[in-house]
């Protein structure tokens, strides 16, 4: 077991995908961004000051040694809510993409494999909610069922799993004309085994590029649904939510607009770094360009 | 130059849609740095910004404040207060209060015309009364004390009364008995694209959620004695634009471009701004008689009324099944129940200080019982009864069955729904802080208005946020009275046989009889902590130098008529 | 008679055509369930006129008013043909029972009190003004750098184009607009300040450039990689060979030829700037469909929701990205030979 993960770790950091992004400045920028992120968000107790629900009587005070970005109206820190919300952000991400995988993945791959009748109904359903503006269907679903964290989730899931779909479908479609998927069956290997051995091992690097690139939408949308009141709510610190509590102070002299411009710094930073490595990312796997 | 034949599949000439292209953002370009924004010309007309705009200006369909500050401006009442609240004629010269209490004589003037060209009379009267009590009418539970009414000549009106209901007599001045005329309020546009009334100025426009547009009604001579101008107004006309973000419409305010504001969101750095910018008149904060609070689940209404709830309404640690008083009635503070002794030990747990600076930027007057101390009637012994002791409120907590509450052992575990109010959702967020000291944990949740409604008709809640602007002790009635079925508006779902007795006393034909019901009926309220009450808002209104003459009139939050206002450019 | 299905261009642009009335149906049921599915209509109607005394008594007669106390199939018929008509003898009020879809009634919107249709047909206009300003000005500036990238690649001009790019996509919507107004209007006072209600060029500016930016980052690095792919391909490296000039070469072919996959693919990105329009509409006041729709969903400053104008938006929201696909389609069409020429299957 042991020896399987040593040799394909092996593998990854052997491979040219690899060695293209170690030397790729995207690859550095966008990646140290993104590790720091996720450090802020696992160990956001540590790193930050002062609990992000904890009022006081320093009320709307400029950054300083103890509140780094300053406080908010309640006397709250912000940099503890921003930090925080790294972890709401990356949350929504994750499991956006744990849902959409497990949507879209399997049709994807059922449409590619199977082709013919199951492929035209599986892909009409694809082009249908690939037509569709994602954002205002994810609005009137929560304004239906109610604004939350899970259901911010379920409301992107709901039109965002048809890329992975179409995404998977492309990757069958190439993978099954490869003569070792041919030398499989001929060998009387069932399908099943087949999709799993051989198809989805070789259709995963793009899907890892397209699992990175989920991240900034998420990000971007699930923030822009808190700011017009149909997302996370409190008390999850989000930085959308934040952002429209914040607006009000932004015609107030100085620290007043400070509440947003740094906030949202941060966030379009995030966003930056996941984007930055993806592109990165789906460039080392694409063999074109590797001249 | 070789000649490359082309394939004619592509389209052809891209150069020149790009070349037209890049001309128009030349073109947009110059446009955008040669003129600058200009705000609303300004002249005779009084500009106003507000937060959010009416629903409706028909005042048989609206109770909210943005729809009354309009219809006051268009529409008439037969009588009003002057500034010390006294009754004073406006469109009834005079009046006759008949039968001990059973009728009202009302004598009307003989010189006012409706906006339409309508003659004004008795026949508008009775009309407008008619239209108060139809079924659909938003004011039919107001006015459940009017049995009918009939014209005695021309210009006499009475109204006859099923009973005394000395808040009945009240609304004759408030600005939801203005009149309506009777041709156009049949219109079934009316209060929506139709408009009507006897006041100093008319509506010309509404458009929802951006602006609404009134100019002077020039016919208009009949404006009460408290104005020196008794019409028609000297301002032009008066604009009322709606903005709910603050950012913008403040800015609008400084700059300029508007010359009044209504319904801000009070905080430090703005009301520095307006203490220290000289083009804002020095005063903008008035009393009000409204109240934001905080509303328990007490459910202890008498068993006649529990056996006809939904069976699965639910309980909370706040109250218990059994009622606290007896039906038949002595209240005694010894028959103390679990959840008395939890809201009460709440109550002793809150910093009534800090939460007014945290939720209300330190702006208003700590709220201590259910009424405001402007309204006739206030007992202010409810001021001491819950002082902040949090000793109290843990030996509280320990009688009822939660004993050793602190920040590091929660006891127990409440339900606290908000609306995305920002104050609102600050209240909660601080009383979470506040009572974590004793061992309670608030589970802060904000959820939109109808969720809360539906959740209050279950009883599957602790608490919830309220706010209410009321001129009198009418809403002791009105909140409190057990025939006031949840989940609204009585949402404390409270009482029994001997509260509503008290209550209904507080309508009697006799001062002295509802003055001592009043406050027995407060007293009642805070003992058994039925609900928690945060601060008396008060009225924020900023108007620029240049707008003179204009006062607020202590009846609550309208600039009211107008007639004095003119404006010095 | 033989019935031949017409081939070619025509005949493509007809099937797609025909698609759109099945699309419609199952469009139209999936929006009138939206209501009923989310508790009970009664009270949302209450709730929407601010009331907060509900009786008994006064939810069967609003309920009885809009005909809720009908089965659910009367209720869609009446939705989509307005048939059966208000029973006043029911209770019912002609004045908020639907007219029909068909004929162009989207319901009635209690906080407005008046038909949807209108207050979609002010709203559109002003949606679509925000976005194709928005569109065009994406597609001018968005092709210009992603060509003067690709021409000048790997140079410092590529890499700040580029790098303003990523940078550009990486903005949310909202925040950006926040920033510009702090900016643009607060500070250097060089626009009016956003109102509802104004729809004049100096309103419209800001918006557009700001709902732009991302539309024209992601339209700068999509054509500088298909420029890229185009200028990479033999046949550009043969004319090169024979000789012609720089200028020739590029323009006429690398350009067109590049332009070709953009052009598909251009119609198909106005569903997700429809969705950015949406914020811009909230962030700047601009009264457009997608402010109309936000208001309606009970959000900070107006909590009632209004669900025949939510249901009104929504299908305005769904038929526009639908003729959008259709216009991604016949372009595809028109633009591919196969299908240009071919037999229309």
């Amino acid at each position: 077991m042991l020896g399987r993960i040593h040799d394909l770790l092996r593998g990854v950091l052997r491979s040219p995908a690899f060695r293209y992004l170690r030397r790729d400045i995207r690859a550095k920028i966008g990646g140290t961004i993104v590790l720091l992120v996720v450090f802020t968000a696992i160990f956001a107790g540590f790193i930050a000051r002062h609990d992000p629900t904890a009022q006081s009587k320093d009320i709307l005070k400029g950054p300083s040694w103890q509140y780094p970005f300053g406080t908010d109206g309640t006397g709250r820190d912000v940099f503890s809510r921003v930090v925080y919300g790294t972890r709401t952000a990356l949350i929504i991400g994750t499991l956006l993409v744990v849902v959409q995988t497990l949507i879209g993945v399997p049709l994807g791959l059922l449409a590619g494999y199977m082709g013919g009748k199951v492929d035209n109904l599986i892909m009409r359903a694809v082009d249908a909610v690939l037509a569709m503006p994602g954002l205002i269907i994810a609005l009137a679903f929560v304004a239906i069922v109610g604004p939350g964290l899970y259901n911010v989730i379920i409301a992107l899931a709901m039109t965002g799993w048809a890329g992975y779909a179409r995404l998977m479908r492309g990757q069958t479609l190439a993978i099954k004309e490869e003569p070792y998927i041919e030398a499989a069956r001929a060998i009387g290997e069932k399908d099943r085994t087949i999709i799993s051995r051989y198809v989805l091992p070789n259709a995963i690097s793009p899907l890892i590029v397209m699992v990175t690139m989920t991240f900034p939408a998420a990000i971007l949308l699930s923030s822009s649904m808190s700011y017009i009141g149909l997302g996370v709510m409190p008390p999850y610190p989000d930085w959308g939510y934040d952002l429209n509590a914040y607006k009000q102070y932004m015609g107030d002299p100085m620290p007043g607009p400070l509440l947003t411009i740094l906030p949202g710094i941060v966030m379009v930073i995030t966003i930056f770094g996941f984007q930055f490595f993806g592109d990165a990312l789906r460039d080392s796997l694409d063999p074109r360009l590797r001249e | 130059m070789i000649k490359i034949s082309t394939s004619r599949n592509a389209s052809r000439g891209i150069s020149t849609p790009l070349v037209i292209i890049v001309v128009l953002i030349v073109i947009v370009a110059a446009y955008v740095l040669i003129s600058r924004g200009e705000g609303p010309s300004a002249g005779n007309v009084l500009r106003m910004i507000q937060s959010s705009d009416a629903n409706s200006l028909d005042v048989d369909k609206t109770k909210m404040d943005q729809s009354m500050q309009i219809i006051a401006l268009t529409q008439d009442t037969l009588m009003t207060y002057d500034w010390d609240m006294n009754y004073i004629p406006l469109l009834a010269e005079n009046w006759k209060i008949g039968g001990n209490g059973l009728y009202i004589d009302w004598y009307l003037r003989h010189d006012v015309k409706f906006h339409c060209g309508e003659p004004f009379n008795a026949a508008a009267v009775v009309y407008s009364i008619k239209r108060a009590k139809s079924p659909w009418s938003v004011q039919s539970d107001t006015v459940r004390n009017i049995l009918d009414a009939e014209v005695l000549d021309e210009y006499t009106a009475r109204i006859h009364l099923v009973q005394w209901d000395r808040w009945l007599y009240d609304w004759f001045a408030e600005t939801s008995s203005s009149i309506v005329c009777p041709v156009c309020g049949e219109d079934p546009a009316y209060g929506v694209s139709k408009f009507c009334g006897t006041g100093p100025f008319k509506i010309t426009e509404w458009v929802r959620d951006t602006r609404t547009t009134l100019v002077r009604n020039d016919d208009y001579t009949w404006g009460p004695e408290i104005y020196q101008n008794r019409g028609p107004a000297y301002l032009d006309g008066i604009t009322i634009e709606v903005d709910a973000n603050n950012l913008t419409s403040e800015e609008k305010f400084f700059r300029g471009d508007v010359d009044l504001m209504i319904g801000i969101s009070p905080r430090p750095a703005l009301i520095e701004r307006l203490q220290t910018d000289p083009n804002v008149a020095e005063n903008f904060i008035y009393p009000r008689s409204s109240m934001a609070w905080v509303g328990f689940y007490v459910g202890t209404l008498s068993p006649e009324i529990q056996s006809s709830l939904p069976s699965d309404h639910g309980t909370s640690p706040l109250n218990d099944d059994k009622p606290w008083i007896q039906t038949d009635g002595v209240m005694t503070p010894d028959n103390a129940n679990k959840g008395l002794m939890i809201r009460k030990a709440l109550l002793y747990a809150t910093n009534m200080e800090d939460l007014l600076l945290y939720a209300w930027q330190d702006l208003g007057k700590i709220a201590y019982g259910p009424l405001t101390s402007v309204m006739w009637g206030y007992n202010n012994a409810v001021e001491n009864m819950y002082p902040y002791d949090l000793d109290m409120a843990k030996s509280l907590l320990a009688q009822a069955g939660y004993p050793g509450g602190s920040p590091t052992n929660f006891v127990l575990h409440l339900r606290f729904y908000t609306t995305s109010y920002d104050p609102y959702v600050k209240e909660g967020e601080t009383l979470k802080e506040q009572w974590k000291q004793i061992g309670v944990d608030l589970d802060v949740q904000v959820l939109a208005f109808d969720d809360i409604e539906s959740k209050i008709a279950k009883g599957d809640y602790d608490m919830v946020v309220g706010g209410y602007t009321w001129p009198n002790a009418d809403m002791l009635w009105w909140y409190w009275h057990t025939t006031r079925v949840p989940p609204s508006p009585n949402r404390y779902w409270w009482g029994n046989a001997y509260t509503d007795a008290v209550i209904d006393n507080t309508f009697s034909f006799s001062d002295a009889v509802a003055f001592k019901a009043i406050q027995e009926s407060q007293m009642q309220i805070m003992e058994d902590a039925c609900y928690l009450p945060i601060v008396e808002r008060p009225f924020l209104m900023p108007i620029r130098v240049d707008v003179k003459g204009l006062r607020v009139h202590p009846m609550s939050n309208f600039m009211w008529k107008q007639l004095d206002t003119y404006l010095e450019r | 008679m033989q019935f031949r299905f017409p081939g070619g261009m025509y005949g493509f642009i007809l099937k797609r055509l025909l698609l759109l009335i099945p699309i419609f149906f199952v469009v139209s049921i999936v929006i009138f369930l939206l209501l009923p599915i989310t508790g009970d209509p009664a009270r949302q109607v209450l709730s929407g006129q601010g009331r907060q005394d509900v009786t008994p008594e006064l939810l069967e007669n609003i309920r009885h008013q809009y005909g809720f106390q009908r089965p659910l199939y009367i209720q869609y018929l009446r939705y989509l043909t307005g048939y059966p008509p208000a029973d006043p003898a029911q209770g019912e009020n002609a004045l908020v029972i639907p007219k029909g879809l068909l004929r162009g009634d989207l319901g009635f919107s209690y906080k407005y009190q008046r038909p949807v249709s209108s207050l979609m047909l002010e709203a559109l206009p002003q949606t679509l003004l925000l976005t194709l300003t928005a569109f065009v000005i994406a597609l001018a500036i968005g092709l210009i750098i992603g060509v003067i990238s690709a021409l000048r690649r790997k140079t410092w001009v590529d890499y700040t184009f580029m790098g303003s790019a990523i940078f550009g996509v990486s903005i949310p919507f909202f925040w950006q607009g926040m920033m510009m107004i702090l900016i643009f209007v607060i500070w250097l006072r060089w626009f009016p300040i956003p109102t509802a209600g104004e729809h004049d060029l100096m309103y419209l500016i800001l918006p557009a450039f700001t709902l732009a930016t991302h539309e024209t980052a992601s339209l700068a690095r999509m054509t500088r990689s298909s420029m890229l792919d185009v200028l990479r391909q033999d046949y550009i490296r043969t004319a090169r060979a024979k000789g012609l000039r720089e200028r020739a070469v590029v323009y006429k072919h690398a350009l067109k030829n590049a332009f070709i996959p953009i052009a598909t693919l251009l119609f198909l990105r106005l569903p997700f700037l429809f969705g950015g329009t949406v914020i811009m509409e909230v962030v700047f006041s601009w009264p457009g469909m997608g402010r109309l729709l936000v208001s309606s969903m009970g959000v900070f400053g107006s909590p009632a929701k209004d669900w025949y104008v939510i249901q009104g938006g929504l299908l305005m929201f769904l038929i526009l990205a639908v003729f959008a696909n259709l216009f991604a389609d016949i372009m595809y069409a028109y633009l591919n030979p196969k299908i240009r020429y071919g037999e229309g299957r």
